[in-house]
């Protein structure tokens, strides 16, 4: 290792050295000779250069075999700096000498594998500045604490660690994402994740606006924060509008600022090797009705409607003749169609990495494998992620960063993501292999190209008719490859002392190309449907230059004024390229590729590229003024070009302004010894977002994507937004932190408002005779409002044992203030089964929804008839009992025995939208976290518990589970349905296609507050004592338990659920549709040092 | 100190560049937008296909495309269809239970086309000014196609609606006031009968192609659709004057009623007897294969055809009406609609050949109308020998030739409307055809609509549509909630008012 080192040094310094015209004209020769200390024999290759009053390397030269070196160096006041590899580094003064011997000093302290930090400091994307300074609300998180957590992601790890940011999630998937909010959601319809920025650079997740995939979710594009926990070295969290002005209206969720680990000065390389082997099992799956209890369900059900038997000649599925063989034993199976999908995971992640530098010069390179096989049957995942981080210093004025990271990525997802809640949904008597004409099992899978459930076909991702969920597991495609190349250089200068010039240029590309495929045995459709050998290739190529330029003057007047001061300019370009070709019903099932000769032009097939741009800059100006210790204030004001705009309003101005008194440094103060820090803290800043799709201020034409009697067609196809502006909002935030006891108490506090002003309603409806059903404008306000808090403590710090305690927890809501005219405040319909209405006001929260609430079942025909206030039977003019009845007079149902029973909150004996009632509300009351860590010798143990408190989810699964209104699975809860008058139960008749048992109710409504065990780790340090005679410097060796234990009252699957709002609209609840459950995992962590 | 002098102006320099707006003015790269359209005559007729191809289906928005609305406007409330698979919104239609909340309610399609017209009509004519080889006679030609378009779709509108807001100028940026209040039907008749007028005169007789003189607007399509709203309008002299010039114009006649005459009408479609017709192709193929074949969500009737296509023991099948099995409909096929779906009498099409031609105006309808329009002028036999000369080429059954007098007005009425029934079965008319003869001279036969309605209502229903047909504003259809949220100044059908909260 040594060795290829030396040469890398070798190959650098020769670069420099050969640039340096100077090279060989020197007047002087200094000669001498470079040995070890220790043995005193020559050090061939060691490097010997001259340096001049700034440290700029102006001329080197290296040893010779025995050690002797020639310098012909400018002059001798200069300095020599003479280094090799494991070696302390040394420089020397010439003073006029022409020969000097140096003995150099091997170098013990790098065995030390952590640099230690004088003072915490907090990169907030243009300058360090120390953690004591800051007057914006602000919180970071080392990623030591993480590093033996189990976590693909960084989002994973750092869930419900922060206050204020809600980390949840997507699914159990592979490469299924998370979907992350800093303080709540402050816009409605704009992107409302947090930038994500490495290394001071926006690490870009566009996705080309393909309306195809901006359907996709969130979950599209989880794969792309495709950085290896183990390169990161801190990520702070940027919270509110002054925190995140560097970065603009990029950053106008909030920003999540991850740092990478660098090399180190003068250091042997060290090398460190860890290794994490997870095992992903799944938690037990609701329970369903097996084959017999389905059948008799689905007659029950058909009877009950009309009292019509069901025609088993003509669905012969649900007939169980035994003369007839094959449908005997094809439909008479008891099947668990999710066990068949189902298996355990399991995740290997291996993690190199060199890490090192010399005087000049330092590095870190890592490489990281991960391969996952999911728990779906069909799905896996395999990444390869290598960085590599170079700093070379050439003097004091002048640096180099270079930075390069690739990551490649291959992830099969089934090829239809909701294929677990289609296995939930399959009926369980029929058989996965096919039986033949006389009943004998076949290898073959079972897929009939139609049944009573229905038949595969295809309307969008989410929609896709029925199939054998093995087959479709086994056969159905879909494979994304992913390959991220992202390169940053840097240049540093310090132009006069104080003040400094920096310049970044990134490049980023980043592509994917997705591949679909579906042969015949996935689905069982005839062969000349259009969905069979079904192909399609999909690529999308996104690039992004940026560019960053500041010059920052930092000076201390008088020792009491510190000021510093930034102009920061900024440049973005992004294009996305996006090509999509299906073509369906190639000649084999061997063709997977559209390229082949298939069908194309015709429903179910598609073909269609898309290109789009979007060009951004910024300018800052921001001032940071310090007087003595004790009072902070900054001040900063952006310019924001966005080419999304037309001129009117292509720029936007967005003033910050920021201010903290440090009443601990106060002279009063000083008797309070224990107080370390106690600062209070003000923040005013506005920011804006700029609309989610390019080009909406022309009046676009498109083509249709068929001719009229051949001849192309033309239609205007949206109208110039003349009046769309930008989505402005202004934070305000108090806070204060207090840190005591030598640190080891610390806590911040922070109340915050968020006010969105010109709210982007996307797609908001208008009125059709317009000619178009949706336009993009501003439509309202909205606050955000609510705190965080967090508190770190050590109760504990001697020297074998630390206790560490942390804790953090928050509160948002968001109130809508105003809406315009024509923006629709309601969505979902009382009269469908299975909505939700969900109502917006003015001056209330969002995500409130309404609905009937459940009685349980009408038992018998007394049940049924109406009741007025007291409890009084209502009789109609005649003397007859009046029974209830559903919607009169438009549907004017009339309930039997066996119905869900909904309450007449206005006793009139008719269920209509008046008896609809406020169910709940979709935002948790609070989020938050806290763990705690022990260390004694060389144990430690380690555990965090998150939690969400007071939000109301709607199960769809049960829901869908429960409806007995269709030929899916049921679960075993509908065995205690109604069946007979008199039964008394809360679980209402089956009933097929007919009446109104799944109302939105209250049935269906569940408290979704959870606290759960996020990971519990052991770690066992291994002494040196044991490892030095291998040559090793650090082991580590640890267990994670994964989400092992959640409380909750929930009885869904999971309450971990993501609130989704990429729909883009208002009206978004939480529904609970959950698929795969969160898995619990064992994780075994591995991690040796050289 | 001179390059520190150096390096601060290239900061400087940098900071500048690119900072002007120009760097930020980006063109999308996929399509066209206005300020390059508009340019030449190609550029008008490539949007005048767009309206005409925006009847084919949905290009933006969802919902019920114009051909889907076509049909299920015309047929699912009457008695010719029922449903077969399960499909919330045609059942509740079947069922009598209209909500504002039926897909079948939203007409956005509709004004979809409204508006490509009207953004024809808008930049047309300032494309003379740049195109010089762009004659006036040209741009007439255009215009005329455009207004006749419109006036086809404001017709439907206000026959299923029967009142809808009018909007005439093109929507081409946010600055309007989107939210239009409903017209009378007097001004959306009105506007339907000016358009018309403008189209007549500046639609060509022939565009010089088959293909195009069906499947575009010509003088006689604009006839057509006049004589239609002239009946409607219950303005006879007018409907039969329109009659008569596509009559005159001798471009057209009936398909003879022979082995081919599937075939020909429907299987290849823009046959002789068509006016216009809309151009299915490889292209774009139709929904109907889908809704009555692969989901088989609609089929024929049982009842409907019994009644209309009685059986008649005496006659050999290749005697039979040419309309009924294996025309209309095919009981072979669980009694799918076969207009759609046959490639002639026996072959089912290949669903990748679902291509079979929508045909609004065909010179039968011509003949019946204005039958229909000779019946309510006291010119019964007249009316009667056109009726016949229809029966005659489909080779009626004579038990279905019933009829009271040539001077019976009401006798004649009725038979018809059941040889409409026959002859445009599935063809999108009969719901209107139905609601022209109940409404007529003050909803003189009323009776007519319900009693049709409760033949194909299910026994538990029947005495909740009676009491609601009664009200004849329940013969319109709602208009849709998510309409009435975007567009405050709209205002319910009254009968669905107490019906709007869901």
């Amino acid at each position: 290792m040594k060795k290829i080192l030396t040469c890398v040094l070798f190959l650098i310094s020769g670069v420099i050295l050969l640039q340096n015209p100077a090279f060989g004209q020197g007047k002087t020769l200094l000669k001498g000779k470079v040995i070890s200390n220790s043995d005193k024999l020559g050090l061939p290759g060691a490097s010997i250069a001259e340096l001049d009053k700034n440290n700029r390397i102006i001329k080197g030269t290296i040893t010779d075999v025995d050690g002797n070196y020639v310098l012909p160096v400018t002059s001798l006041d200069n300095r020599i700096q003479v280094s090799f590899v494991g070696f302390k580094q040394q420089i020397l003064d010439i003073n006029g000498r022409t020969h000097i011997n140096i003995a150099l000093n091997e170098d013990v302290t790098s065995l030390q594998g952590v640099e230690i930090v004088g003072e915490r400091k907090i990169n907030t994307g243009f300058m360090n500045v120390n953690d004591r300074d800051l007057a914006v609300p602000i919180e970071k998180i080392s990623m030591k604490k993480l590093e033996d957590v189990q976590a693909s992601t960084v989002d994973e790890a750092l869930q419900g660690r922060i206050s204020g940011v809600d980390i949840v999630s997507n699914s159990g998937d592979p490469g299924g994402g998370m979907s992350i909010r800093i303080r709540g959601v402050s816009t409605l319809t704009a992107n409302s994740k947090p930038l994500i920025v490495v290394d001071n650079i926006p690490y870009e997740t566009t996705v080309a606006s393909d309306f195809n995939f901006a359907t996709a979710n969130e979950q599209g594009y989880a794969q792309m924060l495709n950085i290896s926990v183990d390169d990161i070295k801190e990520i702070t969290v940027l919270k509110d509008a002054s925190a995140t002005a560097l970065w603009g209206t990029k950053g106008a969720n909030g920003v999540l600022s991850i740092t990478t680990k660098r090399g180190v000065r003068s250091r042997k390389p060290l090398v460190t090797y860890t290794y994490r082997g997870t095992f992903q099992f799944e938690p037990k799956p609701i329970p369903l009705l097996n084959g017999d209890q389905y059948s008799t369900l689905i007659s029950e059900g058909t009877m009950n409607v009309n009292g019509i038997p069901l025609n088993t000649n003509l669905n012969k599925e649900l007939q169980y003749d035994p003369s007839d063989p094959w449908w005997y034993y094809n439909y008479g199976q008891n099947t668990n169609w999710l066990d068949a999908i189902s298996r355990n995971g399991f995740i290997n992640n291996h993690d190199l990495s060199l890490t090192g530098g010399g005087s000049k010069t330092t590095y870190r390179f890592s490489v990281n494998y991960q391969g996952q096989t999911g728990v779906t049957l069909g799905t896996d995942l395999q990444r390869i992620t290598s960085r590599l981080n170079l700093d070379y210093n050439i003097s004091n004025k002048l640096r180099l960063r270079a930075d390069m990271s690739y990551a490649h990525g291959k992830t099969n997802s089934n090829f239809d993501r909701y294929i677990r809640a289609k296995a939930i949904q399959k009926m369980p008597n029929m058989a996965i292999y096919e039986y033949d004409a006389s009943g004998n099992p076949t290898p073959n899978y079972f897929s009939p190209s139609s049944n009573i459930q229905g038949y595969y076909y295809y309307n969008d991702e989410k929609h896709m008719g029925t199939y054998n969920p093995v087959a479709m597991a086994e056969y159905g495609m879909y494979q994304t490859m992913n390959d991220r190349v992202d390169t940053k250089f840097s240049l540093y200068y310090n132009i006069l002392p104080g003040l400094t010039f920096a310049s970044d240029v990134a490049f980023t590309v980043n592509d994917f190309k997705r591949n679909y495929f579906l042969p015949q045995k996935a689905t069982g459709r005839p062969w000349t449907d259009i969905t069979v050998n079904m192909a399609r290739d999909n690529d999308e190529d996104n690039y992004t230059i940026y560019t960053n330029n500041r010059l920052t003057y930092h000076k201390i007047f008088n020792k009491v004024h510190d000021l510093t001061a930034t102009v920061n300019f900024q440049t973005n370009d992004y294009r996305g390229l996006v090509y999509n070709v299906q073509t369906g019903n190639s000649a084999s099932s061997s063709l997977t590729d559209p390229s082949n000769p298939a069908r194309i032009n015709e429903p179910g097939t598609d073909m269609y590229s898309t290109t789009t741009q979007n060009r951004d800059d910024g300018l800052l100006g921001l001032v940071n003024y310090i007087f003595k210790d004790r009072y902070i204030f900054a001040a900063g004001v952006r310019r924001e070009g966005n080419s999304r705009f037309d001129k009117k309003y292509r720029f936007g101005y967005f003033p910050s302004l920021s201010g903290a008194w440090r009443i601990s440094g106060e002279p009063f103060m000083q008797r309070f010894t224990f107080l370390d820090d106690f600062r209070l803290k003000f923040s005013y800043g506005q920011n804006g977002h700029s609309p989610r799709y390019p080009y909406l201020f022309f009046n676009n034409y498109s083509t249709f994507n068929w001719t009229y009697l051949g001849n192309k067609a033309i239609y205007p196809a949206d109208m110039e937004l003349q009046n769309l502006k930008w989505e402005s909002f202004t934070t305000k935030d108090f806070g204060l932190t207090l840190e005591m006891f030598k640190s080891r108490l610390m806590i911040d506090l922070d109340f915050y408002q968020n006010s969105t002003h010109d709210m982007f309603g996307n797609n908001v409806p208008i009125a059709s005779s317009s000619g178009y059903s949706n336009v993009t404008m501003n439509v309202g306000s909205m606050d955000v409002q609510g705190w965080d808090f967090s508190f770190r403590s050590y109760p504990v710090r001697t020297g074998d044992l630390t206790v560490s305690f942390d804790f953090n927890i928050a509160r948002n809501y968001n109130i809508l203030r105003s809406v315009a005219d024509n923006f629709p405040l309601e969505r979902g319909r009382t009269t469908t089964n299975g909505d939700y209405k969900r109502i917006i006001q003015v001056g209330n929260p969002i995500g409130s929804f309404y609905g009937y609430k459940y009685l349980g079942v009408f038992s018998n025909e007394n049940d049924i008839i109406a009741r007025d206030a007291d409890g009084n039977k209502i009789f109609d003019p005649n003397g007859n009992p009046v029974k209830m009845v559903y919607n009169y007079p438009s549907i004017n149902y009339q309930f039997q025995p066996g119905d869900a029973k909904y309450a007449d909150i206005n006793h009139d004996g008719n269920i209509n939208y008046l008896d609809v009632v406020y169910l709940g509300d979709a935002n948790p009351d609070f989020t938050g976290g806290f763990g705690s860590s022990v260390t004694y010798k060389a144990f430690s143990f380690n555990f965090f518990f998150y939690g969400r408190y007071g939000n109301e989810i709607i199960n769809r699964t049960k829901m869908n589970t429960e409806n007995m209104f269709n030929y899916n699975n049921q679960t075993t809860a509908t065995l205690k349905r109604w069946k007979n008058p008199g039964d008394v139960t809360d679980m209402p008749r089956a009933l097929i296609g007919y009446g109104y048992n799944w109302l939105g109710s209250d049935r269906f409504v569940e408290d979704g507050s959870f606290l759960r065990l996020k990971y519990i780790t052991f770690t066992y340090r291994i002494p040196s004592r044991y490892l030095d005679k291998f040559g090793i410097k650090q082991a580590r060796i640890s267990t994670t338990l994964n989400n092992l234990l959640t409380f909750t009252n929930y009885l869904g699957q999971d309450p971990e659920i993501s609130i989704n709002s990429s729909d883009g609209t208002i009206y978004t609840v939480g529904y609970d549709d959950s698929t795969t459950p969160r898995t619990k995992e064992v994780t075994l962590n591995l991690s040796v040092t050289f | 100190m001179k390059k520190v002098r150096l390096i601060i102006l290239i900061i400087l320099g940098s900071f500048t560049f690119n900072s002007c707006s120009d760097w930020l003015y980006l063109e999308p790269q996929d399509g066209i937008i206005v300020q390059e359209f508009w340019k030449s005559k190609e550029d008008v007729e490539a949007a005048v296909m767009g309206c005409y191809a925006s009847l084919l289906g949905n290009n933006q928005g969802s919902g019920y495309d114009i051909p889907q609305q076509l049909f299920l406007w015309g047929e699912l409330r009457a008695d010719m269809v029922t449903t077969s698979r399960l499909n919330t919104d045609f059942q509740y239609v079947v069922n009598g239970d209209i909500l504002p909340d039926n897909r079948l309610c939203e007409w956005g399609a509709f004004y979809r086309t409204i508006n490509y017209c009207n953004t024809v009509l808008h930049y047309a004519p300032g494309v003379q000014d740049v195109d010089p080889s762009f004659t006036t006679k040209a741009l007439q030609h255009y215009e005329g196609e455009a207004y006749g378009l419109r006036a086809l779709m404001y017709f439907y509108l206000v026959r299923v609606f029967d009142e809808v807001p009018l909007k005439t100028n093109a929507t081409t940026n946010d600055g309007e006031k989107f939210a239009v209040p409903k017209s009378s039907r007097t001004e959306i008749f009105n506007l339907i009968k000016s358009d018309l007028k403008k189209a007549e005169e500046y639609a060509p007789e022939s565009y010089g192609d088959i293909a195009s003189n069906k499947g575009r607007l010509t003088k006689y399509a604009i006839n057509a659709i006049q004589a239609d709203v002239y009946l409607w309008t219950e303005q006879y002299d007018s409907a039969l004057l329109a009659c008569n010039k596509v009559i005159d114009g001798k471009k057209y006649s009936l398909v003879p009623g022979d082995k081919e005459w599937f075939t020909t009408l429907y299987g290849t479609g823009n046959s002789i007897e068509s006016i216009f017709e809309l151009q299915f192709s490889q292209d774009k193929q139709n929904p109907y294969y889908n809704i009555f074949r692969t989901r088989r969500y609609l089929v024929a009737s049982p009842v409907a055809i019994e009644e209309y296509f009685p059986q008649d023991e005496y006659t050999l099948p290749q005697d039979a009406d040419v309309r009924a099995d294996g025309g209309s409909y095919k009981s072979s096929d669980n009694y799918s609609i076969w207009k759609y779906l046959g490639i002639n009498r026996e072959d089912l099409r290949a669903e990748s050949e679902s291509w079979a031609h929508f045909i609004i105006y065909r010179y039968a309808d011509i003949l019946l109308m204005k039958s229909e329009a000779l019946a309510q002028l006291n010119r019964g036999q007249d009316a009667l020998d056109l009726i016949h000369q229809i029966r005659n080429r489909a080779k009626a059954s004579k038990i279905s030739d019933v009829w009271g007098g040539a001077t019976d007005k009401r006798s004649v009425n009725e038979f018809l409307l059941a040889e409409r029934a026959r002859e445009f079965a599935y063809e999108g008319k009969r719901w209107f055809d139905i609601l022209r003869f109940a409404r007529r001279n003050h909803y003189e036969n009323k009776q007519l609509l319900i009693d049709m309605v409760l033949k194909a209502a299910p026994p538990d229903k029947q005495l909740t549509i009676k009491n609601k047909y009664e009200d004849t504003l329940s013969h319109y259809l709602p208009i849709y909630f998510g309409e009435l949220d975007a567009n405050p100044a709209l205002v319910q059908n009254p009968f669905y008012e107490t019906q709007q909260n869901f």
